[in-house]
């Protein structure tokens, strides 16, 4: 007896090809489900948010989670930030193929503590950073993707295609950004910068690390590049700053310099206005925040307290 | 042990070195220290022979190749069966190919251009004499890693892209896509896309080879292959010899047809010893277990039966290497010595030929240079790229860095630790600072800053040196509007400068580069490059 086939080539393919655009047509489900993203300006004009800095004097595993924990204490414990459940994206800067002690990239081992405290406070949590070298490198010598790996949680290349292009509210120079999209998604964000010195914008801190996850050419953002820091700044929703001030790169930075520019400050300074960080962090290497074009044209913004002087500023030595 | 399993044994032996193959290739894309899998291409006794021919000088970092050879004078053409990923590879491809082409080179029996393999390896020993070392071209290793490490490995890993770029935005499906996706990206496949330069000959070429098999199976391994005209001398005195028990043999011709490499004549009685890969397919055919493989000493003479002696001294089984073959093979090669010998100026003063860092003096280099590639597919900015003939024909698929599409990676030697023919020397990470492969320069009509009056500097950023081999003056410049501007005009400085390119490769101009870099001026060539 010939059995007839029930389900021919044909008919399957033009049925799977059928539901497959079915599916596509209903409303929603054509897009990974996104928040709506409301690009805010961090920090209200005059507004004068805390920030805590913290001084050891030695640089080991025991002192930096020390720092670490010393810093949230003032902010009332990391859970005042961070509740379970949480999706916490922690953005170090990696965006270099060098060992740790060049200063190039963010303290492994700061970044290891941060997201092993987020991921006891009950949050999933991912690392990620665009790097200017190569990636897998850099991932691996910075120190960073071990790092992850030992703090249990999530460490993930750039992805190209999860860039979202998002309106620049107030511009300066920019009026859309292409921004990456699971850190506009995570429920809270957390920027880890190292300060160094930077040649065209003089100094790379918070502000300026936020480079790492916007998409597109890059080096052409670099005409203009203070309007367009302050641009970012403004687009991009940050919750926490922890900026590594443990080693500090003083000159030939972002990339080069040898040993003997690199400076022990022993240093981490905690808050949640970038600009006021930035600021507080450009004393460390000796100038003047208002002598830097980005962080005084964030300030004439009204975006944040420039003046190390006026901020409301908690020193701490452990 | 039934003597029919042992061809079984043997398939399962050459996918299990083929998969350990290509897993190594996919696993040295993503480890530090690669000096483990420069050993692969050295096994081959061919790239030893010729590249020390070329040296003139007993290369010793080829000894891998010897204990393979030793084995040969065993086991005649093992290596063919067993372990050559390009044969594997062959087979694999054989069996569709032959359904294309005509079967009737093979179901005689007979190969006529089995002799062609022993003209190649002349040639390319003669051409090694005369200085022209291009043996990697064809040796099987260099062709299989160039082809899988480089080219078909990027074809595969941009297709997996493509795919799951597509599924990623089909709902529902895209859960499971990109879960599968991550796990490909982590563990096989590149960070970004990867291109090779000049990929599409690399690929005809092997392609090529496979295709041959239209002519009959192993085609390629049977007639041209110089490695196994290599092998097939050693075979020749092997001790692992076929024997046929003629009171058993009905002359039903099943080892003939089974035979791959058109190794058996005389009706099936007797064995050409130098085509015989050991592949053990005729054992399994024979119906009535007249075959046997066992192992005598060299040079005696096998008995006999004379009523096939007819048929055995015919012309078309008595293909030997006449003396007339010899004479063609040496004129054809030294009339390529011309072809492939590159004139001095393409060989030193070609500016934008830059070498991987330790690299030896250009024409050491290229005479060392085994073409398999290895440094190209650990490079992990995609910098290396095979070149053709744009510097001369005898540099034919040697590595070359284009800084646009990649860079040279401070803190990284994958490339001079994986080169297995000690072309490049290992640059320890220490020295990688301060090695030299080129300088960089400015085109100012491009570059921003000075054409244009505004700061850029994305060069002097990227630049890795301790002091930046890149620095600026702040000028005040009347713009084209005839304002007064202030910009930082970038210079470099040829002292520092290594030439590894990440400045000409960031650089935000489209098209060309605003800043190029070229074989350095101002240092003699010395170990390390230059």
């Amino acid at each position: 007896m010939i059995i007839k086939n029930i389900l021919s080539r044909k008919s399957f393919l033009t049925k799977a090809a059928g539901t497959i655009l079915g599916l596509l047509f209903i409303p929603g489900l054509n897009r990974i489900k996104t928040k709506k993203i409301i690009s805010t300006v961090p920090a209200k004009p005059g507004s004068n948010d805390k920030i805590a800095v913290v001084k050891s004097s030695s640089i080991t595993p025991e002192s930096i989670n020390k720092m670490v924990t010393r810093a949230f204490n003032e902010f009332g414990g990391i859970d005042h930030f961070i509740r379970k459940g949480m999706n916490v994206v922690i953005k170090p800067n990696i965006a270099w193929n060098s060992a740790p002690e060049r200063a190039h990239n963010t303290n492994p081992y700061l970044v290891e503590i941060v997201a092993e405290m987020c991921k006891k406070a009950g949050a999933g949590v991912t690392i990620f950073d665009r790097t200017c070298n190569s990636a897998r490198l850099s991932y691996i010598n910075s120190g960073i993707r071990q790092a992850a790996e030992n703090a249990g949680v999530d460490i993930e290349f750039i992805d190209d295609r999860k860039f979202k292009e998002i309106n620049v509210p107030h511009g300066l120079n920019l009026k859309k950004l292409s921004v990456y999209k699971p850190l506009l998604d995570a429920d809270f964000v957390i920027n880890m910068p190292i300060a160094k010195h930077h040649s065209s914008s003089e100094l790379t801190i918070s502000m300026k690390n936020l480079m790492g996850v916007i998409g597109g050419s890059r080096g052409s953002l670099h005409w203009n590049l203070h309007e367009n820091i302050v641009d970012f700044t403004k687009t991009i929703k940050v919750d926490l700053i922890i900026c590594d001030c443990l080693r500090i790169l003083t000159a030939h930075g972002p990339n080069g310099g040898s040993l003997k520019d690199v400076k022990e400050t022993k240093t981490i300074i905690m808050g949640t206005n970038p600009v006021s960080i930035d600021a507080y962090a450009t004393t460390l290497f000796g100038k003047s925040p208002s002598k830097i074009d980005y962080i005084r044209l964030a300030a004439k913004e009204g975006m944040g307290e420039i003046n190390p002087e006026k901020m409301n500023l908690k020193r701490i030595t452990v | 042990m039934k003597s029919g399993r042992w061809s079984k044994i043997r398939a399962i032996c050459q996918l299990l070195i083929w998969v350990v193959f290509i897993l190594i290739i996919i696993a040295s894309r993503d480890t530090t220290d690669n000096t483990f899998f420069s050993y692969i291409p050295r096994i081959s006794p061919l790239l030893g022979l010729s590249v020390s021919l070329t040296a003139k000088a007993v290369e010793f970092i080829f000894w891998p190749a010897l204990i393979f050879l030793g084995l040969g004078l065993i086991f005649g053409r093992y290596f063919c069966g067993w372990i050559c990923p390009m044969g594997s590879t062959i087979d694999a491809a054989d069996k569709p190919l032959e359904k294309i082409g005509k079967k009737a080179s093979h179901s005689s029996g007979v190969n006529k251009y089995r002799n062609y393999k022993y003209a190649l390896l002349l040639i390319l020993i003669i051409l090694s004499l005369f200085g022209v070392q291009i043996a990697g071209i064809f040796d099987p290793l260099s062709l299989s890693i160039r082809a899988y490490g480089t080219v078909i490995f990027a074809y595969i890993d941009s297709l997996l892209k493509l795919i799951f770029n597509g599924l990623y935005y089909v709902p529902g499906l895209n859960i499971i896509s990109e879960f599968i996706y991550s796990f490909l990206q982590n563990n096989f496949l590149e960070v970004n896309d990867i291109q090779f330069y000049n990929h599409i000959p690399v690929f005809l070429f092997f392609i090529f080879i496979l295709f041959l098999s239209v002519k009959g199976r192993r085609f390629w391994c049977k007639s041209l292959c110089p490695l196994g005209a290599l092998y097939a001398l050693t075979a020749k005195i092997s001790l692992l010899k076929r024997h046929v028990d003629t009171d058993k043999c009905t002359s039903c011709l099943a080892c003939v047809n089974a035979c791959r490499t058109n190794a058996i004549y005389s009706k099936g009685t007797e064995t050409h010893e130098g085509e015989c890969i050991k592949c053990f397919e005729c054992l399994e055919a024979c119906k009535f277990d007249a075959i046997k493989f066992n192992f005598y000493a060299p040079f005696t003479k096998k008995k006999k039966s004379s009523d096939k002696d007819a048929e055995k001294n015919s012309p078309e089984n008595n293909i030997t290497f006449t003396r007339k073959n010899l004479l063609w093979s040496a004129a054809v090669s030294v009339l390529a010595v011309p072809v492939f010998k590159r004139k001095p100026v393409f060989a030193k003063n070609h500016s934008r030929l830059i070498r991987p860092p330790g690299a030896l003096d250009e024409q050491d280099f290229i005479n060392k240079c085994i073409r398999c590639g290895q440094c190209m597919k650990v490079c992990p900015t995609n910098g290396l790229h095979p070149q053709l003939f744009e510097y001369g024909a005898d540099g034919i698929f040697t590595p070359r860095l284009i800084p646009r599409i990649g860079w040279c990676e401070k803190n990284c030697n994958q490339c001079s630790s994986v080169c297995p023919s000690g072309a490049l020397e290992k640059v320890p990470i220490s020295k990688k600072e301060t090695t030299v492969i080129g300088t960089a320069y400015i085109l100012k009509d491009f570059c921003i800053p000075w054409s244009d009056f505004t700061d850029c500097l994305v060069c002097e950023e990227m630049c890795p040196t301790e002091k930046k081999a890149i620095i600026f003056k702040e000028q005040k410049l009347e713009n084209k509007k005839g304002e007064t501007v202030t910009v930082k005009l970038p210079y470099v400085l040829e002292d520092i400068c290594i030439g590894c390119g990440i400045c000409e490769n960031k650089c935000p101009v489209k098209g060309e580069a605003a800043i190029q870099v070229h074989r350095p001026r101002n240092v003699s060539a010395g170990p390390y490059g230059a």
